[in-house]
């Protein structure tokens, strides 16, 4: 590469865009020069090259049967222009068919099935973490499995919700009010992961036979307090 | 030009048959004059022949569609590179999984004149990147010159700029091409 302070002259110069007074200057620059002489050279070597390149990629002809092929895309304009509303038609049905989809989807009657808990006495809850039967119950009703609850539509989650006991669980079954069912899935949960030692809970547990104590309340005789108002009314 | 006699469609203007005979014949004669430049304008953006004579058929589809809409014929070769240059854009994009260039065979022997580095692949395969890499004004006008052979005013023409802002042009994207291929001028300083 020729001088520093002449690059951009010496590029300039190569693709003949040099001003005449740019121009006179390198050429009193090269007269001197031998290095920028060189550069200057190479430029012009570069930018035929590179317009050589260019024009040799774009000197191609179109193959000779072009102007028939499209004379036959001429004469069949109906064709085409149906074949390109069909691909779109088939396109904003594919679309719509899947919005609708979607819709349904997204609207769909957004119900919880009951969680199924197991129940062992009166007013206490016990929850079965492997949905093993209590060892009361027969062989045979254990051995199902529980039946999945779909939420599948309001109407037949609702009955579900209204008879839940009728399924084959191998356990009794309560409802969980709604606002628990996610807390109490999840304690499940933790319980079957073994999270949650049960055998300590059930042990933390306040025994369900213990007494409440109430204190006896004592009431004053009011007959002290209304004697003296019956003196105050004789007078 | 038998094939062409065939009605405009979407046509809002009403031709009589002697019209319609006029403009299958001009439009026939347009075919003839222009095809290459179509092809070309195309084959620069998508650089695969069947594409590119693809793309070029569907501008000369386009432009016989609209051809009666036209007022100024003399315009036509403008209209039609405009619409080969943005449907072989559409075309490139829509195509931009597919990756077949096509390319020339690599020479064994490392280029030593100026010929042949222009030929080899290599120095082709650059060319094409950098070329890509211009913003699109400076792109069309250096592809344009390339085509028409650096007639400027043809170049200005077609796309209806001052002949200044042409030259201007080509000279700032053959300026960037050279500083990117500085590198090529060291090996053709050893020939």
């Amino acid at each position: 590469m020729g001088c520093k302070r002449f690059e951009n002259d010496l590029v300039d110069a190569a693709l003949e865009e040099l001003s005449p007074r740019r121009s006179e200057r390198l050429r009193a620059h090269l007269a001197g020069c031998e290095a920028c002489r060189e550069a200057l050279e190479e430029q012009r070597r570069l930018a035929q090259a590179i317009d050589h390149s260019l024009t040799e990629s774009l000197e191609c002809e179109p193959s000779p049967e072009f102007a028939a092929r499209v004379r036959r895309r001429i004469a069949q304009p109906d064709a085409a222009a149906r074949g390109w509303w069909s691909t779109w038609k088939l396109a904003a049905v594919g679309v719509l068919a899947a919005l609708a989809l979607l819709a349904a989807w997204m609207f769909r009657p957004h119900v919880e099935a009951p969680v199924r808990v197991a129940k062992a006495t009166a007013g206490t809850h016990t929850v079965s973490p492997r949905g093993n039967a209590p060892a009361n119950l027969p062989a045979r009703q254990s051995a199902k499995p529980a039946k999945p609850v779909h939420p599948a539509g309001a109407g037949r989650v609702r009955r579900r919700e209204e008879a839940p006991l009728v399924a084959g669980n191998t356990m009794p079954e309560v409802l969980v009010p709604a606002e628990e069912r996610l807390a109490v899935r999840r304690f499940i949960e933790q319980l079957r992961q073994k999270r949650i030692d049960g055998a300590v809970l059930a042990a933390a547990r306040p025994a369900a036979t213990e007494e409440l104590k109430v204190e006896s309340l004592e009431v004053e005789s009011l007959e002290a307090a209304i004697k003296p108002l019956e003196g105050k009314s004789d007078r | 030009m038998q094939a062409l006699a065939v009605r405009h469609p979407g046509s809002a203007v009403s031709l009589d048959a002697g019209q319609t005979s006029e403009l299958e014949r001009e439009f026939g004669q347009r075919l003839a004059d222009s095809s290459a430049l179509a092809f070309r304008v195309a084959l620069s953006v998508l650089r695969n022949r069947e594409d590119a004579e693809d793309v070029a058929q569907e501008a000369f589809l386009r432009a016989y569609r609209n051809f009666h809409r036209l007022r100024d014929r003399e315009r036509f070769r403008a209209w039609l590179a405009r619409i080969a240059w943005r449907l072989a854009l559409d075309r490139r994009r829509s195509a931009a999984r597919r990756d077949l260039r096509e390319q020339q065979a690599v020479e064994d022997a490392p280029a030593r004149t100026v010929e042949d580095l222009a030929a080899a692949s290599e120095f082709r395969a650059r060319l094409d990147a950098a070329v890509e890499e211009l913003p699109e004004k400076l792109r069309q006008v250096l592809i344009l010159a390339a085509i028409e052979g650096h007639d400027m005013a043809e170049v200005a023409r077609l796309l209806g700029l001052p002949e200044g802002t042409v030259k201007s042009r080509l000279h700032l994207a053959r300026k960037r091409l050279m500083e990117k291929f500085a590198w090529a001028a060291k090996d053709l300083k050893t020939t």
